[in-house]
Order: C-alpha cells, then sequence, then structure tokens
C-alpha cells in the first residue's frame, strides 16, 4: 500500500505554516515601525540628554566666569596696591569652590620695572592656600594661551586644558579676563583656574549607554573628557582617515550642534554634539546595536514564545484533527474489512454530530442494503440454481414420459428449444390392435407449456384407453384442458388410429398444421382435414372427425410449426413448400427412424447455426 | 411488430403492422393490453400490414376474443393475407374470431 500521509499531519503542518507567516510577518512589521520609533526616540533623547549635561557643565563656568569678572573689575580699580591685588586673588580661590587658583598677570611694562607680575593664589592637594609670584624666567605667561588669547583678542577666555607646572600642577582650564586702561590698552589679565578632574564624573553620569562615548573636544582638538579612552584614542587616529568623523570634528570646533550618523551592522552609531561656551563642544555617540538592545530582547522574549506557543498550536491542532478523523480511519478500515467480504463489520462509534457522523450513518446504511442485497442475491441465486434443477428435472420426467419404444411402423423424434419443451406426441398400441398416435404443440414455451403439455398428454393417455371414437377422444381432452387452462393457453392437436389390418385411418385434427399423406404412387399431399379448433380454447367444443382407406405402403408425416417456421440467418422460413419437396424426395426410404432423422437434418441443415426457437417434433407412420 | 391504436367514437380501429413471433409476443401483449383492460366494445383490426404470427401471436389474438366476447363487445379482423389467414384456419381460430 502506498504510504499515506495522515490528514491530521496535513492540517496541522499547513495550520502550523499558515500562523507562522502571520507570526513572522506581524512581528517584522511590528519591529520595523517599533525599531525606527525607538531609534528616533533615542536619539531625541540624547540630544535633550547632551543639551542638559550642557548646561550642568557651564552653571559653574558661568559662575566662575561672573566671580572672575567682578575680581578682575575690583582689580582694575585697585591697580598700583599690589598688596590688595593679593588678596583679590586669594579672595577668587577661596570664595569661588570651582576655582582652585588665580593671579593677576600683569602685560609687558605695566607694573613699574618688573619684567613679569603676577601674584598668584592657590590651594594644594591638602586644600592650604599658598601665594606666590607666579612670573619667573622658568615661567614666562606672555607665551601662554591662558594670558596670549585674551591679551591678543582683548575678550575673556576659557583655555584648553592643561597641565599647570607653574601653580595648580593638576589638569585645568583657566578664564581670563582682560583688565584694560581707559586708553584699551592691555593693564592685566585676571585669571581663575578650574580644575577639569569633575568634567570626566559628569560625563559618565551623562552616559546613556554602557558602550557610549562621551567626551569634550576642545579646541585644540584635543578630547579634553572622555568616557572611553579606547574610543577616544580611535576616534583621533580616524579623524585623519574617515571624512565621516573629520567633518564632524569640523562642525563641533565651528560651534555647530547637530547630529551624524555613522558606520554600518554592529558598529553604526550616532554622535550628537552641542557647542559650549567655552568654545569647546560637547559630544555623546551612541551605538545602535545599544539603542536596540533592550528591544532586541524583548522580541527575542517574543520570538521563542511565539515558537513555543506554535508548537503547541501544533500538537493541539494534531490531536484535535486525529480525534475527529479517527472514525474516518476506522471507516476506512472497517471499509477494507467490508470488501473482503466481512459485511458484518461493526462500525465505529461517532460521538461527534458532525459530517463525519453523517458519513458513517451512510455507511452504515450501505452496510445494510449491501448485506440486504447480497442476501437476496443468494436467495434469488439460490431459487434460481433450483429452478433451473427443477426445470432440468422435469425435461427429464417430460422426456422421459415420451414414447420411445417404437414398433417397426412408426418413429417420433422431439427437439425442445428451451428446457423444457411445449411439443408432443404420443402412440399406443390399443387393445384391438389398433395404432393411435398423436402430435401436438403447446403454444407458449418453458414450464407453463410444458405443464399443459404434461396435462394434454396425461388426458390422452386416459383417453386413448376408453375406445372412444376419435371426435369424442378429442372433445374429452379438449374438455380437460380447457377445465385446467387458467392462462389462455391453447393446444393444437392431431390424433390418428390406424387399423393395420384394414388400413382404415380415422383421424380429428384439432387446429393442428396439416399432416402429409406420402402415398405408395410416390405421390405427397397434404391431408385435408377439418381444422375444428385449438384445444383448450372453448369448453364444450364439438369436434368431428374423418375417416380415410390407406393404401399399403402409405407414410404418414406428423409434424409441428417448428418444422415448417425453422427459420435460417436470413429470417426465411422452412415452409411447406421445402417440406411437401424433401418428403417426395425421401418417400422411398424405408426405415421410418432414418426418415425422421432425415428430415431433422434437413431442417438443421437449413437453419444451421441460427438458434432454434420453437420445439420441433416429427412423427412419421407407415401403413 | 407495430401497433396503432385509434379510437374514432365507439369504435376502436387497430392497424397492425409486421410479424408477431417468439421474440415479440410479449411486447405485442403490452401493446394490446388496453384494449383488454378497457371497455372498448366494438375492436376493428386491420391486418393488411401483419405477415406472420406464431402460435403465441395467436394466443393473444385468442386472449383479446375471450376479453371482448366476457363484455359482449365484437371483435373484427380485417384485410388479413392470405398465409396469416391460413394459420387462423389451421388451427380453427376462423372459427371462434370474426375474420373479414
Amino acid at each position: 500500500m502506498k504510504k499515506i500521509r495522515s490528514l491530521s499531519l496535513r492540517l496541522s503542518l499547513n495550520i502550523l505554516l499558515f500562523v507562522s507567516v502571520l507570526f513572522i510577518g506581524a512581528l517584522a512589521v511590528m519591529a520595523f515601525a517599533n525599531y525606527r520609533e525607538i531609534v528616533e526616540a533615542a536619539e531625541e533623547a540624547t540630544k535633550s540628554k547632551l543639551h542638559a549635561m550642557v548646561r550642568d557643565i557651564e552653571a559653574p563656568l558661568v559662575g566662575v566666569e561672573v566671580s572672575t569678572q567682578s575680581a578682575g573689575k575690583f582689580a582694575a580699580a585697585m591697580i598700583g596696591d599690589d598688596k590688595m591685588l593679593q588678596r583679590i586673588t586669594e579672595q577668587l580661590v577661596m570664595q569661588d569652590s570651582m576655582v582652585c587658583g588665580s593671579t593677576v598677570a600683569f602685560a609687558r611694562g605695566r607694573h613699574g620695572d618688573d619684567r613679569w607680575y603676577a601674584p598668584y593664589s592657590y590651594l594644594d592637594a591638602d586644600g592650604t592656600l599658598h601665594s606666590i609670584q607666579l612670573g619667573h624666567e622658568g615661567y614666562d605667561y606672555y607665551g601662554m594661551e591662558w594670558f596670549r588669547v585674551p591679551a591678543e583678542t582683548g575678550q575673556p577666555h576659557w583655555s584648553n586644558p592643561y597641565y599647570d607646572d607653574g601653580g595648580g600642577q593638576r589638569l585645568m582650564t583657566t578664564y581670563s579676563y582682560p583688565i584694560k586702561d581707559a586708553d584699551g590698552e592691555l593693564i592685566a589679565v585676571v585669571t581663575a583656574d578650574v580644575p577639569v578632574e569633575w568634567l570626566r564624573d559628569v560625563l559618565e553620569k551623562n552616559k546613556p549607554y554602557e558602550k557610549s562615548f562621551v567626551t569634550i573636544l576642545c579646541t585644540d582638538t584635543t578630547l579634553l573628557a572622555y568616557t572611553n579612552e579606547v574610543v577616544a584614542k580611535g576616534i583621533i587616529e580616524s579623524m585623519k582617515s574617515d571624512t565621516t568623523v573629520a567633518r564632524l570634528l569640523g562642525n563641533m570646533l565651528r560651534g555647530i550642534d547637530s547630529m551624524v550618523r555613522n558606520g554600518k551592522g554592529r558598529d553604526a552609531s550616532y554622535t550628537v554634539y552641542e557647542p559650549m561656551r567655552t568654545g569647546w563642544s560637547a559630544a555623546i555617540s551612541v551605538l545602535y546595536s545599544e539603542v536596540v538592545e533592550d528591544t532586541n530582547r524583548i522580541y527575542s522574549v517574543l520570538f521563542y514564545v511565539g515558537l513555543v506557543g506554535l508548537l503547541v498550536l501544533f500538537l493541539l491542532c494534531y490531536f484535535i484533527v486525529r480525534r475527529v478523523t479517527r472514525p474516518i480511519v476506522d471507516l476506512s478500515a472497517a471499509a477494507r474489512n467490508m470488501s473482503g467480504g466481512n459485511l458484518d463489520v461493526p462500525l465505529p462509534e461517532v460521538k461527534s454530530r458532525d459530517e463525519v457522523l453523517q458519513l458513517r450513518d451512510s455507511f452504515a446504511y450501505m452496510q445494510r442494503s449491501l448485506t440486504d442485497y447480497i442476501n437476496e442475491l443468494k436467495t434469488t441465486t439460490a431459487a434460481n440454481n433450483r429452478m433451473e434443477g427443477e426445470l432440468s428435472v422435469a425435461r427429464d420426467i417430460q422426456m422421459g414420459m415420451l414414447q420411445s419404444d417404437f414398433p417397426p411402423t412408426l418413429h417420433a423424434k422431439l427437439v425442445p428449444a428451451k428446457e423444457v419443451g411445449g411439443d408432443l406426441y404420443d402412440f399406443m398400441t390399443l387393445d384391438d390392435g389398433t395404432l393411435y398416435f398423436a402430435v401436438g404443440d403447446v403454444s407458449g414455451k418453458g414450464a407453463p407449456a410444458a405443464l399443459m403439455m404434461s396435462i394434454t398428454r396425461a388426458a390422452l393417455r386416459f383417453v386413448a384407453g376408453l375406445g372412444l371414437d376419435m371426435a369424442q377422444a378429442m372433445s374429452r381432452v379438449n374438455d380437460s384442458i380447457a377445465e385446467a387452462n387458467s392462462g389462455d393457453m391453447f393446444v393444437t392437436l392431431f390424433i390418428g388410429r390406424l387399423n393395420p389390418a384394414t388400413g382404415v385411418l380415422e383421424y380429428c385434427n384439432g387446429g393442428h398444421n396439416p399432416i402429409i399423406v406420402m402415398g405408395p404412387d410416390r405421390h405427397v399431399r397434404f391431408l385435408k382435414a377439418k381444422p375444428n379448433l385449438a384445444l383448450g380454447v372453448m369448453e364444450g367444443f364439438r369436434y368431428e372427425a374423418e375417416r380415410m382407406q390407406l393404401e399399403h405402403g402409405t407414410r404418414l408425416l406428423l409434424y409441428t410449426d417448428g418444422v415448417t417456421e425453422a427459420e435460417c440467418a436470413d429470417k426465411e422460413q422452412y415452409g411447406e413448400g421445402r417440406l411437401l419437396a424433401w418428403a417426395g424426395n425421401h418417400s422411398g426410404e424405408t426405415s421410418e427412424e432414418a426418415f425422421v432423422e432425415g428430415l431433422y437434418e434437413s431442417v438443421k441443415e437449413y437453419t444451421g447455426d441460427n438458434p432454434q426457437n420453437d420445439d420441433i417434433t416429427i412423427m412419421s407412420v407407415k401403413y | 411488430m407495430e401497433v396503432k391504436i385509434n379510437t374514432e367514437g365507439a369504435k376502436t380501429l387497430v392497424e397492425l403492422n409486421g410479424r408477431i413471433d417468439t421474440t415479440n409476443a410479449d411486447q405485442f401483449q403490452k401493446d394490446i393490453t388496453p384494449l383488454m383492460q378497457g371497455d372498448a366494445m366494438d375492436i376493428e383490426m386491420d391486418c393488411s400490414g401483419m405477415d406472420y404470427t406464431s402460435s403465441q401471436g395467436l394466443r393473444i389474438f385468442l386472449m383479446l376474443q375471450k376479453s371482448v366476447g366476457s363484455r359482449k363487445g365484437k371483435l373484427v379482423l380485417k384485410n388479413m393475407k392470405a398465409q396469416v389467414r391460413e394459420v387462423f384456419d389451421i388451427t380453427g381460430f376462423s372459427n371462434i374470431i370474426t375474420i373479414q
């Protein structure tokens, strides 16, 4: 048998496939929209965060600017009072917690003959205030950024971070405020040193994601503070080759705030940047992979939950469908069993009230019908067999009833068309030595005709023994038949009685074919006889008999219409003419048996393979 | 065998054509049945087209005659061909069935 894929498996797989596609499709669409939103939101959030961070950093710096400016204005008024100037620097350091050192550095030639004059106050690591003179041979401050830039521009300035080896000894930035005279000539620069270590903490605090990079880019393109040293170095390196990074840095240095997206795949990132009042630029770089990390986690959880759900769905489908189709499988097994001939196979019970139940009911109906039909067929077949058997028995009986111990002067042959025929013949030598003989034909075929024939023959036998004349005998037979005739059948019958001593033939014709008389002179003719009426048609009909004197050597040929109406393949009948001619040609035959057989052979030869459709009876009587 | 039955008033005209033999006798009986079951009193059969009848055909004519006779009707067979007429004569049926 061919391997079949069960309906339950197929259906479940199809459902699984469909739901999977639906699920994955929905997930993909959702994720696509969601990811975009998340990324955009993250970018916006980073911008806000950066902005807040810049404000956070700038707030104390603004404080430093304000206190330095007021100290500067005060110092401008106190030019000449060195002690006071020293005090002012001390005061600035003490007042502003952001400030770790301060000086009033005089421009060249503005403090007497001193080459340098810059009283400097600072806090050491222990928080102790020290005051020293800053300018000397080893510390020529005129060239230093914190002095040089405000001196040149005449504007306050935040320096890039530097390690001060003159006073503070730590990484710091310096806010410089220039003091000018009435002519606008620079007198001195008042400064406030601000350590920048704290910036690192601020940046660290503002890192939106673990691997994010937060930095401040100074105007000399150094990175003031950053959260990831490796990344910082990478950026500085890539500045030279990567145009995106170079452009980004350029924009940052020009004080533009914006955002760029950079890189691909897992390295894809975006950087938001914003200029600061110090002239620096703050930036936050974020890896997209980090932004979507949480979402990714959510989606993978969703995916695995979905997968488990699909598996459960598949199993559920499989078992439900299998339960539903279980009866179908059972039915199919039952059908196979039934086709093997076992009609009593019990059908599976179906509890559901659905199509399967309908199928089962139809199946049960078919089973019942089939059982009934086969039983009926068995009965019919048995009956047919019995009937055939009975018919063949009937034929045996019928043929047995026919006389076959022919005297030398008489011979007869009866060949039925069907198993049981409607023709008959009979003969008997009566007590007075006369030879009685009869040939008849019952209308119809088969069993009813045979029955009629038996009745007729029995009546004939009975009547013949009574010694009646032929007319009386015929009337009696007719009455017997008419009485028993319920089916509108009739019998044509010719009876005769020949006295072998005298040659007198008495005969009576009951609607039968005319017999042929073959005289010793080889003259052949039909015997003219009153037809009277076929037997069984009318009870009480008065038959008339006739009598004739036969010449010695005369032969009588009796037959039924099975001879004259025998048909060849072209539907043409053997006919009386052919019969008469044949008889004429064979009148010299001495044996009655040979004569009868010869005629039969002639008829058979004529009909050929055409089936015989009527009984054939031939009788020959010789005087 | 072809049987045409026409009713003209009280008279039933029947036209018979062809042969009545073993093969179609049952059909002929079926065709004739309405005449036996009905109440046709005056049946006239035109046998000019009838070529042959077997003894089974005769039996059916006999049945029809008995049926019509039992309700005091009249059956007439007309224009019969000689060879058919001969069968009716031989069996003596022409004695009990009116043949014109």
